[in-house]
């Protein structure tokens, strides 16, 4: 159960993809790949996956579980009926259950990928792990620091076994080109970044049950919710750290309720900045109040700035930065009064393939697509270090933590070096 | 509980009203809900339009990325596995083309392209260019595997544009999750074409739709007729709009793929049944020339279904039953 066995299938697999590990490990292009001419039914050695949690996210874990080739969606637990029935109709062929300890103990699964509320994380990954299972978590890890620790520190002591966490930007393609964009120095001197997420939601769940609201409802319950700034806010602040190579020094916050006056105390608004020792630091700023202008990165420099934005990036340049070669040639985009340069992760790529590079990528994939696809590779290729392993999740983690809490009281903390530790 | 008014809801004596709406398939979607609980309200419509916009996403006929495209992109080299409810709407597709022996078929993509009604033109297509074009067009071509939950096209070329009915598919969804979260009173379009009544209005017997004249000009409504529905869904489909006039003749963006020719009349028709994904079918099919018999009103659990009688779209001579319950 432990490791993977190299089949006939993947040894042909592997001996064509002899460095896919180094693509994995390095910022290389992810290629866009050509749909294979296998199918589900003639694969040997698909991996059996198990999602525990059926709510909107794992529903779409779910949901690219059952189109990769390399994965069978074999389980699918929660222990609320009518995510089972929801279930059930998505994926007429899945088991059901409603136990998450039987999962555990059915040796026919080898993957178990945890997509319940942040604050159940710990109990069942570490079970998952005990039980010899690899595992994906979601991320944040956890609630509290003692629970990031207790499960990175399963995830630490488990060889031979994958722990992967969704922070899926470092898995993107897009992300993955932009990085080596970055590092390569083509932003010039890096001044700060700015991020947003703005949606307009009550992020209130229904149900006509009082005590099944209220479990929905977690996100809305301080004591467990990391708010905005955790729950939603992780995927880009652990981005500008994976960007920026660093571990931030201290960090900010501000929060409210500035509209959804139903009861709540979680904020629906907040501000917050991270601070790294160079300098360069983070403003993001989310909220439930208003969708203007959706979700975007930017990250600000001497020479250029990037924009992330739906999977997509682009440059603009200052007047006075060195002109780079390849920009002649590269498509181009209006913004208001500004020209973006697109930054396309597999241009070369699909110029090869005949493929027009400048127009959408018929094969894109959403970025949990790509996390579970490197997941799967890493059974079926290696085993190499997770892309997003326990020690990353865990930073991660513990910044929003502090975050929140920075949030909520309206302060500053200064992250001891200590609190980056595993062991404390 | 206290209502915060900027929240957005209104109230009506004893009931709270809560509104939602979202851009999708290039149409408005809305919903209008009727409670004691204006919050649970309010979440279960952000659920309800979050899986529309879902739908949306999914089931694009132009998004390259989308599982539809990658139906049309890959199917016919290969078997495509798709998710359980992709497979049920694309059954009833199979279901609605077998009832309307034909006339309701959404591998019309072929044909749409070659009458082009996203631009003005003043001839129609070549009997040489139609009959090309019929060539990859016709359930006929499409194969599903119920046990594997997959599909396959039997012909290369054949394209699958679910436009026809993705509005009434979303709309089902949409209604299935709110009343699991126990709303019991609303009205959901996508459109104005495409709707569902929930329950009935507070102190109203039915939602009273008007169906309006496409072709009247002035400020104030004309309306054609009305349907009262109680959980019930109702479709709207008409000619006028996106269309070509040649001759004097109004070739709307309706198709018939049996002759490959577009409906030039009657040009608005009108279905009430229990699902909106089959009332936007067959009310386009009813436009192409189909309709019913006896026997579909039970197996389509449709109500009624109208068309506008005249074929000229410039004289209004009323309302034909085709058939009711």
């Amino acid at each position: 159960m432990f490791r993977n066995r190299l089949s006939r299938r993947n040894f042909l697999k592997k001996s064509s993809f002899g460095t896919l590990s180094g693509v994995l490990a390095s910022a290389e292009l992810i290629p866009s790949e050509k749909t294979s001419s296998l199918n589900h039914a003639a694969l040997e050695d698909q991996i059996s996956c198990a999602v525990i949690g059926f709510g909107q996210w794992g529903r779409e874990i779910s949901k690219a579980i059952h189109e990769l080739e390399d994965t069978d969606l074999t389980v699918i637990c929660d222990h609320f009926p009518l995510m089972l029935r929801r279930a059930k109709r998505d994926f007429p062929a899945v088991k059901t259950e409603s136990d998450y300890q039987t999962v555990l103990a059915d040796e026919s699964i080898t993957a178990v990928f945890v997509a319940t509320p942040t604050h159940f994380h710990k109990d069942i990954v570490i079970a998952s792990l005990k039980a010899g299972k690899h595992v994906y978590c979601e991320a944040p890890l956890a609630h509290t620091m003692e629970d990031a620790r207790a499960i990175a520190q399963a995830a630490r002591n488990a060889k031979g076994q994958i722990f992967q966490t969704g922070l899926l930007y470092r898995t993107e393609p897009q992300y993955r080109s932009v990085y080596g964009f970055v590092r390569s120095g083509a932003l010039g001197k890096s001044s700060m970044t700015r991020s947003q997420w703005h949606y307009k939601d009550s992020w209130r769940r229904p149900s006509s049950s009082g005590a099944r609201a209220e479990a929905l409802n977690w996100r809305l319950d301080e004591k467990v919710s990391l708010g905005l700034v955790g729950e939603v806010g992780i995927q880009q602040i652990d981005t500008c750290m994976w960007l920026n190579e660093q571990l931030p020094v201290a960090v900010s916050g501000f929060g409210h309720v500035a509209f959804w006056r139903d009861g709540r105390t979680v904020p629906d608004t907040i501000q917050s900045v991270i601070e790294f020792p160079s300098g360069e630091n983070m403003l993001f700023d989310a909220t439930l109040v208003s969708g203007f202008d959706a979700e975007y990165d930017l990250y600000f420099g001497s020479d250029s700035t990037v924009i992330l934005r739906d999977n997509k990036a682009w440059m603009f340049k200052e007047v006075d930065a060195p002109q780079l070669g390849w920009e002649v040639y590269a498509r181009k985009d209006r913004f208001y009064k500004e020209t973006g340069i697109a930054l396309l992760a597999n241009a070369t790529k699909l110029d090869a393939l005949g493929t027009d590079p400048t127009a959408d990528d018929p094969n894109a994939k959403a970025p949990i697509w790509h996390a579970i696809k490197a997941f799967a590779d890493n059974f079926n290729y290696g085993p190499f270090e997770p892309v997003v392993n326990y020690q990353i999740a865990y930073q991660a983690t513990v910044v929003v933590i502090k975050a929140n809490e920075a949030v909520k009281t309206g302060t500053k903390i200064v992250f001891k070096p200590e609190w980056f530790s595993i062991d404390g | 509980m206290p209502v915060d008014p900027a929240i957005g809801m209104t109230h009506q004596d004893s009931f709270q009203s809560v509104r939602l709406a979202t851009h999708a398939m290039a149409t408005r979607f809305e919903i209008v809900m009727h409670g004691d609980d204006p919050v649970l309200l309010r979440s279960a419509g952000e659920e309800a339009i979050r899986e529309i916009n879902r739908i949306a996403a999914r089931f694009s006929f132009y998004d390259p990325a989308s599982e539809l495209s990658r139906i049309n992109r890959d199917a016919f080299d290969r078997e495509v596995f798709i998710a359980g409810d992709l497979f049920e709407l694309l059954k009833t597709c199979e279901t609605c083309w077998k009832m309307t022996t034909g006339v309701f078929d959404p591998t019309i993509g072929p044909l749409m392209k070659l009458w082009g009604f996203g631009a003005k033109r003043t001839d129609i297509p070549s009997v040489n260019d139609i009959k090309m074009a019929l060539e990859m067009t016709g359930w006929q071509h499409i194969s599903l595997d119920p046990d594997k939950t997959s599909i396959r096209f039997k012909t290369n070329g054949v394209k699958i544009d679910l436009g026809g009915i993705a509005k009434g598919w979303a709309l089902d969804e949409a209604t299935i999750l709110l009343r699991e979260a126990g709303v019991t009173s609303a009205l959901l379009h996508g459109g104005t074409s495409s709707i569902v009544g929930i329950g009935t209005p507070p102190r109203e017997l039915a939602w009273t739709i008007g169906i309006e004249d496409p072709y009247e000009k002035v400020h104030t409504p004309k309306w054609f007729t009305t349907s009262d529905i109680v959980d019930s869904a109702l479709s709207v489909s008409s000619i006028h709009g996106k269309s070509h006039e040649v001759d004097d003749i109004e070739y709307g963006h309706v198709l018939n793929p049996l002759t490959g020719m577009a409906v030039s009349g009657p040009y608005v028709s009108v279905v009430e049944a229990d699902s909106a994904v089959i009332a936007d079918a067959l009310s386009t099919a009813l436009l192409a020339g189909y309709r019913p018999k006896q026997s579909h009103l039970e197996q389509a659990h449709l109500k009624k279904a109208l068309i506008q009688a005249e074929v000229h779209h410039k004289t209004d001579s009323g309302w034909k039953l085709i058939a009711a319950k």
